[in-house]
């Protein structure tokens, strides 16, 4: 599933672990999500979204 | 520190005493009891009681939906060192303690990488889940695969004593999944400080 976390993170200026800290996982699972190796789950997601603001279709799509 | 300390100690007591249990027990000694094996089990289940027991005392339960992360409330993943450190020593006790037997100690150190595989990391998180379960399927099939390859090898031979007991399956599996969870996590880590 394609992703635009990566692009939203450095539009913020946050590092990996900064947005993992944010989100309460770990740094790799930002980086395993970015690079699109794996697809988050539902709270995950909805979690994201509500951090950058934006609906969850505005960050990933199929 | 000081609360820090106190469980670490009880701990590595905990294992000392349980490695010298599993290193001078050969089948049949304590009337058949099986103590040993009653104390490694209360050796597994200690992070997860304690973990219970911390996550009650900090907060109140979260019933608000399924968390993002598991994270323990205590760092149990300190542990896992001393989890390995053990099964490390058992299995090296069966060469340096001659009265020893493999199919006591063999029990010990399935339990410990068991134990090592299945303590909470630092950040329990969904990625470490879906990681350990992919690690643990993978970790039975190439179990299975290589157990059916040594059995076939042995057909029609006279097998050594001891061939490959349900212990041995256990911690070879084990190994195994610990491989390959460690390697995909370090994969993860590897592609995080590239990028």
């Amino acid at each position: 599933m394609k992703n635009r976390l990566k692009e939203l993170r450095a539009a913020r200026e946050w590092s990996q672990a900064e947005l993992a800290e944010k989100l309460a996982v770990s740094r790799q699972t930002i980086n395993a999500i970015e690079t699109e190796k794996y697809d988050p789950s539902l709270p995950l997601a909805l979690k994201i979204g509500k951090l950058f603001k934006l609906p969850v279709e505005e960050i990933f799509e199929a | 520190m000081k609360s820090k300390l106190v469980p670490v100690l009880a701990f590595g007591l905990l294992a000392i005493l349980l490695g010298l249990i599993a290193s001078d027990y050969p089948a049949g000694r304590m009337g058949g009891l099986p103590i040993r094996d009653l104390l490694i089990f209360a050796l597994l289940l200690v992070p997860i009681l304690f973990e219970r027991y911390w996550r009650a005392r900090k907060a109140p339960a979260d019933f608000s939906g399924r968390p993002t992360s598991r994270t323990p409330v205590k760092d149990y993943s300190r542990l896992k060192p001393l989890y390995l450190a053990l099964a490390v020593v058992s299995a090296a006790s069966y060469y340096f303690i001659p009265q020893s037997n493999w199919f006591s100690l063999s029990v010990m150190v399935g339990a410990c990488l068991l134990a090592t595989f299945f303590t909470p990391e630092k950040i329990e998180d969904e990625r470490i889940e879906h990681l350990k379960l992919k690690a643990i399927r993978a970790a039975f099939a190439t179990a299975f695969f290589l157990v059916f390859l040594l059995t076939g090898l042995f057909r029609g031979k006279e097998r050594p004593d001891h061939f490959l007991s349900a212990f041995d399956m256990i911690i070879l599996t084990m190994l195994i999944a610990l491989g390959f969870f460690h390697y995909w996590r370090w994969q993860d880590g590897r592609a995080a400080r590239d990028s």
